[in-house]
């Protein structure tokens, strides 16, 4: 849908939908990194605080997932923008 | 694509009061200066025809000042498959290219051309995919038979 064609009200709409997206993709992103880096640095279970050890890979997993992400969205963009121009 | 629109402007710093159910101002100026590099859809995004499919043909315009519901719709049907593929590229592409040992913060000069490639190769299989259920589609309507 090209967003030029609608008119004022549906593009209100339209950026009202997209802001709730927004929101629910972050939360949603939050959780899945909670659990996505829970899940694979956090296997000893002998204490009930993180050790060195798994701060420090929970501190990467995040760090490095965020910057994949921003990775992928970047080459998205640029694929799809490649891929409309001979259009 | 969704290309993004404008420079991103610079979020004050605040700090994100998560996990909780009701998002401050703050939690929303945090989402709207994240969604640029983490969601590439904003307001201006034209969706590509191959990644659409095709399958949306154009809905009469309303008049001005008036929501065409039908138009919204596909739309937002559009918007949310888009969003879909684009979850679905995050989580292939970081079990394929990035290994969980998570011995640093940065992603390495490997795993940045691993992705590169990885989300290329994706859009080639979603055009492929595309084609061959086109074919598919347009053989069974034909045939009278679908699953041959």
């Amino acid at each position: 849908m090209d967003f030029s064609q609608f008119n004022a009200a549906e593009q209100a709409h339209m950026t009202k939908i997209i802001e709730k997206k927004q929101m629910q993709d972050f939360m949603k992103l939050y959780s899945g990194l909670v659990e996505r880096c829970f899940s694979s640095c956090v296997n000893d279970f002998t204490s009930k605080t993180l050790t060195g050890k798994e701060s420090t890979c929970v501190a990467h997993c995040s760090d490095k997932f965020l910057k994949h992400s921003e990775r992928v969205g970047a080459r998205f963009a640029e694929q799809n923008a490649a891929q409309m121009a001979p259009q | 694509m969704w290309l993004p629109v404008g420079p991103r402007a610079a979020v004050p710093p605040c700090s994100i009061p998560l996990p909780r159910v009701t998002l401050s101002a703050c939690a929303i100026q945090t989402v709207n200066s994240l969604a640029h590099p983490f969601k590439p859809y904003t307001l201006t995004l034209r969706p590509h025809p191959k990644l659409a499919m095709s399958f949306f043909g154009r809905a009469p315009q309303a008049p001005s000042g008036s929501i065409n519901p039908q138009q919204i719709e596909m739309a937002e049907a559009e918007l949310s498959m888009i969003s879909d593929i684009f979850d679905r590229i995050v989580r292939s592409c970081h079990s394929k290219c990035i290994s969980e040992k998570y011995a640093e913060p940065d992603l390495n000069k490997g795993e940045g051309v691993c992705i590169d490639r990885c989300v290329a190769k994706f859009f080639e299989v979603n055009a492929k995919v595309g084609e061959r259920m086109q074919t598919m589609g347009g053989a069974a309507q034909a045939g009278g038979s679908f699953g041959q």
